[in-house]
């Protein structure tokens, strides 16, 4: 066992992570840990944008963003953060582009805009209650945005020489009484365990995808920091919103931008229809991710869909009407997609979408400083923070507006790494518990001497599947309750786990096997809180269920993990400017 | 229907050097991907096999790896970009030190890119908005931009592999990133560390590195655009 | 592991040459061709190439065309056996190889134009 010191230690080396790095100042050490090199972060995989009411391209404001985003989440973010991310994204986007960003520009040189789904602005400017109109607010890099985000800020880590530690895998916190006083970790390449003694412990671990079996997720995004968390008897808030996004390329999942909307692109059913005029009649196409998911299944159940080879259905989304420079300056990436991988040619013909796991709305509960919060009355965890996917302040509430991910990335990436960098000054190294990694340690053992039959890909795809087919786009009673049952058996089964690789180097069956508990640990909060959460908001749908119900739920659930059923509290929303209406697009 | 997978293994703990071995995978169509063939390897038959992976579309540049002799990334190629009628032969990387089986050290990759200074460089006072920028001047960035440090083109460039000390294709790349940018001030000091024999000036315009591309960027192309910077510079 | 050597000459001087060089070979190429070879008007008799070398022009053109010539071919030359991996002694040995025999040849062509 090797152990380290740092005053910082941040896990996860995505577009939060990166950019709290930034914030730490010299004369104190940070340690950025990885389980994959920096660049190779999820982070890159963002395609249409990062919005900002920068009104570059039309007149826009940030109270009309900051609008836009309680509305998107159905009325469950909390206010008082949603309006210090909406105030702080034009200044935040700006140092974006000073520190090297390529945006695509406008005929003046400025950053340019475009449409996204759910942003928009009173057609009447002077008449805030005016008719709503989508705006153009998405800040973009043609379809790269994430890709160049993620370069600009690892760049700039480099200039500033960070010390990262790439391929080391956290396995555990190390807490301290009621502090948090570092991570145990693996580096892949040795199998060695090493503990990172530190004052202050950022998780920036993003999101658990892969807990679906359709993601647009990478292979990396198995829940990991919301397992350490859970595991530490530490809450996670809103676990039940998992946002779907609408276009997912058929049968793979790869994420099909809504940039190609926000172009122009339409959805079209079996009967040619374009179906989303019925259900968001004023901004159609470019409704929020939620509603177009449900629509779309909406249609394929009411038979309106495509019958897939797979068994599994789609509708078309069309973008061939679409000039070519705007396809090919615009959106190279994404027909680039559906050429390669479904070898459709998107300039003569529409390619097939499905739903797809997209974006965790919930996790661990932070302040708007992202300092991790243990209950209800938001008393906080010393010496932990979250931001990021893997964080919930909440921004995003029960339902997400693409180009808000970026955005919450370096908002609050970088209020964590400024708190962090006060708290440092003052404080003391916690004592480091003898034991620190006697946990990690009993588990890779376990791990590498079963004998069980479970096999990890197995047990995984099972999870997959039924999570899919149970806590998807919409949900009920009898299917959550299976599921619930369902998870206790997986949990059981994964005690059988073993094996193949029982070597020293580069064990990535070994760290397969513990990502799968990582995901089970995750997947349960998320059926947990889908089953007690009793009515529709947002990106939870239970057709028991079909209305919100703000008298019950106007709520955001903590959930505990205990030896039996999880323990679920409920924590008040900050409600500031605007009261929770019917939410109609 | 059936594929042969014939993939290059090696374990240090266990091999004295490399080997062959195959494996018969189950295919569903033509537009498989040879990343998925490779997890059903692993998560069904040998869990030993080691390559890395993430995103599986091509934008985290994980998993290049030599695949019927050319650097491709696994998830961007499709069985029928491959002659998958034979044993798929799989590789690492060429030329580079082997971790095991597919994964190989690209510290020394990581270090050519580092040493490009690949971050702006703008020592003047920040304007309150945005540095503008023509859309033009932008997009001549793009390409270039669009890099996602696999590795493909540097290892599969002869003057890569006859000298180690050559800076390669991906980082000649990365400068031209920012030498190009019209916001950028430190292109001399760039164009210092390219400016030697083993930078630019060793690039003798084979074109392998804009074989392999995986996101089919024309890297020679950025690399001519640099040497004529530094022959205007010199003169 | 890459180590960076600094800059020990830049290969722009090289490389520009090389282009320049090459140009103007492919325009002392072309005429000689046309009027050693092609164009009978020229004349290709022992008398009419005597009359030649003796020519100021000619001689100019010769000298041109040998000291072109030779570095464009020996620089090209050097930059493939730079693609190979060589240990020191036998790089410097080729490397002294290509000088030697350069000055050699080029010693042998002005000599002989000269000599009319």
């Amino acid at each position: 066992m090797i152990k380290h010191q740092y005053d910082v230690v941040i896990v996860g080396a995505g577009g939060a992570g990166l950019r709290a790095a930034l914030e730490i100042p010299e004369g104190f050490s940070c340690a950025v840990l990885s389980k994959v090199f920096p660049t190779r972060s999820h982070t890159g995989a963002a395609q249409g944008g990062i919005g900002a009411s920068l009104g570059n391209e039309e007149e826009d404001s940030w109270e009309w963003h900051m609008f836009d985003t309680v509305k998107g989440s159905d009325y469950l973010g909390d206010q008082d953060a949603i309006e210090i991310m909406a105030k702080d994204a034009v200044r935040a986007i700006i140092e974006l582009e000073h520190m090297g960003m390529p945006f695509s520009r406008t005929p003046e040189g400025k950053i340019a805009q475009r449409k996204f789904g759910g942003h928009t602005r009173p057609e009447d400017p002077n008449d805030p209650d005016s008719k709503r109109i989508a705006v153009k607010r998405s800040c973009y890099s043609a379809d790269r945005t994430g890709h160049v985000m993620l370069h600009t800020l690892y760049e700039n880590c480099i200039k500033q020489k960070v010390h990262f530690f790439s391929e080391f895998f956290v396995t555990d916190l190390v807490m301290s009484g009621k502090s948090c006083a570092g991570v145990v970790a693996m580096d892949i390449a040795t199998n060695e365990i090493h503990v990172f003694h530190a004052k202050a412990v950022m998780l920036a671990t993003g999101g658990y995808g892969r807990v679906f079996r359709i993601t647009s997720n990478a292979h990396v995004g198995t829940g990991d920091g919301f397992s350490f968390v859970y595991n530490n008897g530490l809450p996670l808030q809103d676990m039940e919103f998992v946002q779907f996004h609408p276009t997912g390329l058929w049968k793979l999942g790869i994420l099909i931008s809504e940039a190609a909307r926000g172009e122009g692109g339409i959805l079209l059913n079996n009967k040619g229809e374009r179906f989303m005029e019925r259900y968001a009649p004023t901004v159609k196409d470019l409704a929020p991710r939620d509603m177009v998911s449900r629509a779309i299944i909406t249609e394929i159940r009411e038979g309106r869909g495509f019958k897939g080879s797979d068994g599994t259905s789609y509708v078309q989304l069309d973008v061939s009407h679409l000039p070519k420079e705007v396809l090919n300056d615009k959106l190279p990436e994404i027909t680039g997609f559906a050429r390669t991988y479904l070898g459709v040619e998107p300039t003569k013909e529409p390619i097939p979408v499905q739903p797809t796991a997209h974006y965790a709305m919930g996790g661990i509960p932070t302040t708007v400083d992202a300092e991790v919060t243990r209950d209800k009355k938001g008393t906080k965890v010393t010496g932990l923070y979250a931001a990021g996917e893997a964080a919930c302040v909440s921004v995003h509430g029960s339902n997400r507006l693409g180009t808000n991910s970026l955005l919450d990335l370096i908002v609050f990436g970088r209020r964590g790494g400024k708190a962090i960098a006060k708290f440092i000054k003052d404080a003391e190294f916690p004592p480091l518990p003898e034991d620190a990694a006697d946990r990690t340690i009993a588990r890779i053992d376990t791990l590498m001497n079963s004998k069980g039959k479970e096999k990890v890909g197995a047990l995984r795809t099972e999870l997959q599947e039924k999570m899919m087919e149970k806590v998807g786009v919409f949900r009920n009673e009898k299917d959550l309750t299976e599921m619930t049952a369902e998870i206790k058996s997986l949990r059981e089964r994964y005690k059988e786990v073993s094996i193949d690789d029982k070597g020293k180097i580069f064990n990535t069956d070994l760290m397969e096997a513990l990502e799968l508990g990582n995901l089970i640990d995750t997947a349960e909060p998320i059926i947990h809180g889908a089953l007690v959460r009793q009515e529709s908001r947002g990106a939870h749908s239970r057709e028991d269920f079909p209305n919100r119900d703000d008298k019950k739920w106007l709520k955001h659930t903590l959930i505990y993990k205990t030896d039996g059923k999880p323990k679920i509290d409920l924590k008040p929303v900050s409600i500031t400017r605007f009261q929770p209406k019917e939410r109609k697009y | 229907m059936k594929v042969t997978l014939r993939i290059q293994r090696y374990n240090p703990e266990r091999d004295s050097e490399p080997y062959y071995q195959e494996f018969i995978v189950e295919a569903g169509d033509e537009k498989e991907r040879i990343l998925d063939l490779l997890l059903q390897v692993k998560w069904k038959f040998d869990g030993t096999l080691t390559f890395r992976r993430s995103c599986a579309h091509g934008i985290c540049g994980s998993d290049g790896m030599r695949i019927n002799g050319k650097n491709r990334l696994a998830c961007s190629s499709l069985l029928r970009d491959v002659n998958f009628k034979k044993p798929i032969v799989i590789e690492p990387l060429p030329s580079i030190p082997i971790i095991k089986d597919l994964v190989v050290d690209m510290s020394d990759f990581y270090k050519k890119y580092e040493a490009v200074k690949p971050y702006l460089v703008n020592n003047s006072p920040p304007p309150e908005h945005e540095r503008y920028q023509s859309n033009e001047d932008a997009e001549k960035l793009f390409e270039s931009a669009k890099c996602i440090l696999c590795g493909c083109c540097t290892t599969s460039c002869p003057s890569s592999w006859s000298d180690e000390n050559y800076i390669g294709p991906a980082a000649l790349l990365k400068a031209y990133r920012f030498v190009f940018d019209t916001r950028d001030e430190a292109a001399d000091e760039r164009l210092d560390v390219v400016d030697t024999p083993d930078g630019a000036w060793r690039c003798h315009t084979i074109f392998n590195c804009v074989e392999a591309c995986p996101k089919e960027i024309n890297i020679t192309w950025h690399i001519s655009k640099l040497k004529k910077r530094l022959a205007e510079r010199e003169m | 592991m890459y180590n960076h050597t600094g800059s020990r000459g830049s290969g722009a001087p090289g490389w520009v040459l090389q282009r320049i060089t090459g140009v103007l070979l492919f325009v002392v190429v072309l005429t000689h061709f046309f009027v050693m070879h092609a164009n009978p008007a020229s004349g290709h008799t022992y008398a009419a190439v005597l009359a030649r070398m003796h020519d100021p022009f000619w001689k100019m053109f010769d000298l041109t065309f040998i000291t072109v010539g030779l570095w464009h071919g020996l620089n090209g030359t050097w930059g493939v056996f730079r693609d190979y991996k060589m240990k020191p002694a036998v790089s410097l040995t080729i490397y002294g190889a290509i000088i030697l025999s350069g000055i050699a040849f080029w010693v042998l062509g002005v000599n002989t134009i000269l000599s009319f």
